[in-house]
């Protein structure tokens, strides 16, 4: 089960900015000034409702504050990318600094929490922008338990997105074993999961 | 600045940058700093005279190995805090470091409820604030070591992060003074090596993680 289908699985669609900033994010650790570009493009996107919506809920909504907001997280995403593990994904990373960066703004502007639970607001909000990553069904947990070759393996060519023959020629195990390797790999998920309850 | 020129300047001088370490290998790092000021504290104070009889006691060993524990945990806790968006090992840790926090004091008031009315007042004599100050004074050499280099990080909740630190710094604090102070009343240890020292390095440490982690 790769992102893709773990969140179409899900009724959600954000497998494709997922796999997208995550691949990005990773060229840019690496010094991709272009990919770099792109991506703090593609996080503004998604930024301008996040935060629109946020003010608006605390009754700030003037364009200026919006820009500033999105600013600092861009800003914040720019300082602190050393923070981002390519282990991990990217848009829980990327809210999680979203939320702390539109707190700090709200505070700074004196918006007082009293009525409301900040914390309730924001889990509405990117309720509707984030996907649920189920702790359950995560893909790294349930990978622990294979072998080295076999986690490898998958990974390259369930979640990268490599043909066998490519996965082979980077691995140097022949097409046969890259087969095998993989499909034994998914055998073994596949009982992790019935073994936890996900008959399905 | 309009959004999309701030981007163009971010990304115009881009340069690798090195991750930060895995909170397992910060974790390591951390103790090793916490393990070197119990090793150094040996140079300017004298140890228990029953200390090697003490290290073959099971009850001490247990007592060290708890409060060890502890502060691994929330020292865990404090590298994934510096971490954005996990979630969900914030969570199990939170919950982990909550039960060893209450598994040590519910020990140590055990402890103290054995106690009989002539030990009471040598729990609470004055005498302890010697072993008050070192946990104090080591706890804030550990977190202070601990806070500066988490400004590396990015907490998303830097005053739960001082808490954490604080607790990690005064577990092992306790750890320290064991090896020094030889009053056994379940009293004094419970209020001068660790209540009293929780109470001054936690809060310590919260408020200065409010500004040192600001970002």
């Amino acid at each position: 089960m790769n992102i893709r289908q773990k969140t179409q699985t899900q009724g959600l669609d954000h497998s494709d900015d997922e796999i997208e900033l995550s691949s990005l994010m990773k060229a840019s650790l690496n010094g991709d000034a272009d990919g770099y570009r792109r991506l703090l493009q593609k996080v503004k996107l998604l930024m301008v409702p996040f935060v629109a919506n946020s003010l608006s809920k605390f009754g700030l909504s003037s364009a200026g504050g919006q820009d500033d907001v999105v600013q600092e997280i861009l800003l914040g995403i720019h300082l602190k990318r050393a923070t981002f593990d390519v282990d991990q994904y990217f848009l829980p990373w990327m809210y999680a600094i979203a939320r702390y960066k539109t707190i700090d703004y709200l505070r700074r502007n004196k918006v007082r929490f009293q009525s409301v639970s900040i914390d309730d607001v924001f889990d509405e909000i990117e309720a509707n922008q984030l996907p649920e990553f189920d702790s359950e069904l995560d893909l790294e947990s349930l990978c622990e338990k294979l072998s080295t070759k076999q986690r490898d393996l998958l990974l390259l060519v369930k979640v990268e997105g490599l043909s066998i023959s490519e996965a082979s020629e980077k691995t140097g195990y022949s097409i046969s074993d890259v087969k095998v390797t993989v499909h034994r790999a998914i055998k073994d998920l596949k009982k992790q999961l019935k073994e936890n309850g996900h008959e399905n | 600045m309009k959004t999309d020129d701030l981007i163009q300047k971010l990304s115009g001088d881009l340069k690798p940058v090195v991750p930060m370490p895995s909170p397992l290998r910060m974790t390591v790092f951390f103790s090793s700093i916490g393990l070197a000021l119990i090793g150094m504290s040996f140079i300017f104070m004298s140890s228990r005279r029953d200390l090697m009889a003490q290290l073959s006691n099971p009850k001490f060993l247990f007592e060290l190995t708890t409060s060890f524990v502890l502060a691994v945990t929330a020292l865990v806790l404090s590298t994934f805090l510096s971490r954005p968006g996990r979630v969900t090992e914030i969570q199990k840790l939170q919950k982990l470091t909550v039960a060893f926090l209450i598994f040590v004091f519910g020990y140590d008031i055990v402890r103290v409820a054995q106690l009989s009315q002539n030990e009471i007042p040598i729990g609470l004599s004055l005498s302890g604030i010697e072993c008050f100050l070192v946990v104090f004074g080591y706890s804030i050499m550990l977190a202070a070591a601990v806070l500066n280099w988490l400004r590396r990080g990015a907490s998303v909740n830097p005053k739960l992060s001082g808490l954490v630190i604080g607790t990690a710094s005064v577990a092992l604090g306790n750890v320290t003074i064991t090896f020094f102070c030889g009053i056994d009343n379940g009293l004094h240890i419970f209020l001068w090596h660790f209540a009293f020292p929780m109470l001054a390095a936690v809060s310590c440490s919260a408020i200065a993680s409010r500004f040192l982690l600001r970002w």
